[in-house]
């Protein structure tokens, strides 16, 4: 079944607790850290539910981000054919980028910092990353979550501290600038009947670009419900602003006015497919 | 093992046989970050880590190989052509003096703190050219590594370790013997000759507004008009500073150096265009060109652009800068090939 919106009335009557994760667990889903619910404290019942059993506060759950990457609205082939917005034809072999600083929101107005949050998606020809499961993520409805692509400048400069999944060693960071590359992609254009390599790789502080999305009705999270947040992101926006004939190598930040309209480009790209919450 | 040979009778320099003291002239203490606190094995594992060319991808180039300690840890060139791939740098090789105190690596500022910098000349394809994941096997392979990573750090030998252990060994370098510090310390009042002094009154006039304080840097970046054109090619390096910032502000400026063991760090400049100390003060004299970023510190009264001075105060400031150079800091076998 899917539960998309807030169904689980008797659990809403505790906006607070979701800036910790709740200990006490549903009797009825045994899981590795339930304590015993005191049956001497009845639950407060916000509504009128036809179950009269005292329904106990849920356990943090898991929610699964994924990100289709899609080019005119169909997935995107490596190595194939596809048109930019000024009519370039090109082909793209790399696409990769940060995602951080994950939050998910309540209706409260309350949020959910996931710690440590950063993580290298990518379609390349050796590996596709473009999902990512989060844990601990305290029992309640979210109306929807903010995520940054880049890396927060408290964590781009000094490139030897390895938060989350941040590292040098996988070829997202720069040494001539301290700092990780945000997004990187990489293909060929068609030059005239040659098709050449071209590359844009950007980042720096005044690129990081956080991104929020809204659920058209809230999901529940806890640990009785499969949830799972689906997005698109259309490659062929990021391309709005470049000529890639024109500047076939950008590396850098906002000065380099092609980088900067990628840095627009891919906060802008992502739009919501579905959110869902399964029991 | 480490130490210099500084005279710090105040007892306020690290109380450590193996670790430098600092010279009074120049700071308390070797400030280092919260993460990567200075330790003996740590330096020391560092400066193995600083001859070892196994950091290369073919084994044969060592940060050593263009940092050579008889030049101040610069390397002669103008520009090195040393690195794994035999390709021309587009820039001088730094002399390495007094890192700790500075921040901002590189000409441009470009390295955040001495530990990411250090990921840079390891990965360029023309410096060092070294996957970090295949120096990671090599240095687990090795049948001394796992070993010293484990005594200077509680996780052992990890890629943050490696920079960790360089930007250790860096910090050691100090210099600050040279006759000029013998004179300013008080240790040795004859260590400058009348003419060293007069050069020294005059370099505090004509020098000291960017090569300011003990450490002969300011460490402002500064245009000090050497071009007038600063093109986009490779991938904007000419740009200085505002390649960094995103400034143009910026454009064309370059770290103050330091002036210490200057004599030995020749050639001259961010690019190594000039051979001689003589250049150098014939472009502050007449060189200098004008340009929107250029340094107010080189644009005179009437617009005279440049550091007006005569013949005999060029010699003179010579002789004065001849007095940085520290024979300890040259020599010192804590800071060779172990």
């Amino acid at each position: 079944m899917i539960v998309v919106g807030a169904m689980l009335v008797a659990c809403g009557g505790d906006g607070s607790s979701n800036t910790e994760p709740d200990t006490t667990q549903d009797s009825g889903t045994p899981t590795p850290d339930s304590e015993p619910v005191p049956d001497s404290e009845p639950v407060p019942d916000p509504g009128p539910v036809e179950d009269t059993a005292p329904p106990p506060p849920a356990g943090p759950g898991a929610v699964t981000l994924s990100i289709d990457h899609v080019f005119d609205g169909q997935p995107l082939a490596l190595g194939t054919d596809v048109t930019a917005p000024d009519g370039t034809t090109l082909q793209i072999n790399v696409l990769r980028y940060w995602i951080s600083n994950v939050q998910w929101h309540q209706a409260d107005g309350s949020s959910h910092t996931v710690p440590a949050s950063y993580y290298l998606f990518e379609q390349t020809a050796e590996n596709t990353r473009n999902s990512l499961t989060i844990a601990d993520i305290p029992a309640g409805d979210y109306t929807g979550f903010t995520m940054a692509v880049g890396v927060d400048k408290e964590h781009n400069h000094s490139t030897d501290v390895f938060e989350g999944e941040l590292s040098t060693a996988v070829e997202m960071d720069w040494g001539w600038n301290s700092g990780f590359i945000f997004f990187k992609i990489e293909g060929e254009y068609n030059d005239n009947g040659a098709m050449t390599f071209f590359k844009a790789h950007v980042g720096k502080d005044d690129l990081y670009r956080e991104v929020t999305v809204t659920f058209d009705a809230p999901i529940t999270i806890d640990d009785a419900h499969q949830s799972a947040v689906q997005l698109s992101a259309e490659a062929k926006t990021i391309f709005n602003g470049w000529n890639v004939p024109d500047a076939p190598s950008i590396v850098g930040g906002p000065t380099n006015s092609p980088a900067g309209n990628v840095g627009t480009n891919y906060s802008q790209w992502f739009s919501l497919l579905a959110a869902t919450s399964e029991e | 093992m480490l130490s210099i040979g500084c005279a710090s009778d105040d007892g306020t320099a690290n109380s450590s046989l193996t670790l430098p003291m600092v010279p009074v002239n120049l700071a308390d203490a070797i400030p280092s970050p919260e993460r990567n606190p200075l330790t003996i094995d740590g330096a020391a594992l560092g400066r193995r880590l600083f001859y070892d060319p196994l950091l290369s991808a073919n084994n044969e180039v060592a940060c050593a190989t263009c940092h050579i300690q008889e030049h101040a840890f610069s390397d002669g060139d103008s520009v090195s052509s040393a690195g794994v791939s035999g390709q021309a740098l587009l820039r001088n090789t730094p002399a390495l003096i007094n890192l700790a105190w500075m921040g901002g690596y590189f000409w441009d500022g470009g390295g955040y703190d001495l530990e990411s910098q250090a990921f840079a000349p390891i990965e360029h394809v023309d410096e060092m050219a070294q996957d970090l994941n295949e120096l990671m096997d090599e240095l687990a392979a090795h049948s001394d590594y796992l070993t010293l990573f484990s005594a200077a750090f509680e996780d052992g030998l990890t890629l943050p370790n490696v920079v960790r252990a360089l930007a250790q060994f860096e910090r050691t370098l100090i210099s600050a013997n040279a006759p000029y510090d013998r004179f300013v310390r008080g240790e040795d009042p004859d260590a400058l000759t009348n003419v060293e002094l007069h050069g020294l009154a005059l370099f505090e006039g004509l020098c000291g507004g960017c090569h300011a304080t003990d450490f002969f840097t300011d460490q402002s970046y500064r245009n000090n008009g050497l071009d007038t054109v600063y093109p986009d090619d490779h991938e904007r390096v000419a740009w200085g500073r505002a390649r960094i910032t995103d400034d143009l502000a910026d454009l064309g400026k370059y770290k103050v150096p330091t002036l210490r063991n200057i004599v030995l760090t020749a050639p001259y400049m961010h690019d190594g265009r000039f051979e001689t100390l003589d250049d150098v003060l014939a472009h502050y004299r007449f060189g200098v060109q004008d340009t929107d970023t250029l340094d107010p510190l080189l644009r005179g009264d009437g617009g005279a652009l440049g550091i007006p001075m005569t013949d005999d105060e060029a010699a003179l400031l010579l002789l004065f800068l001849e007095t940085l150079t520290d024979e300890d800091f040259l020599t010192n076998p804590a800071y060779s090939a172990p």
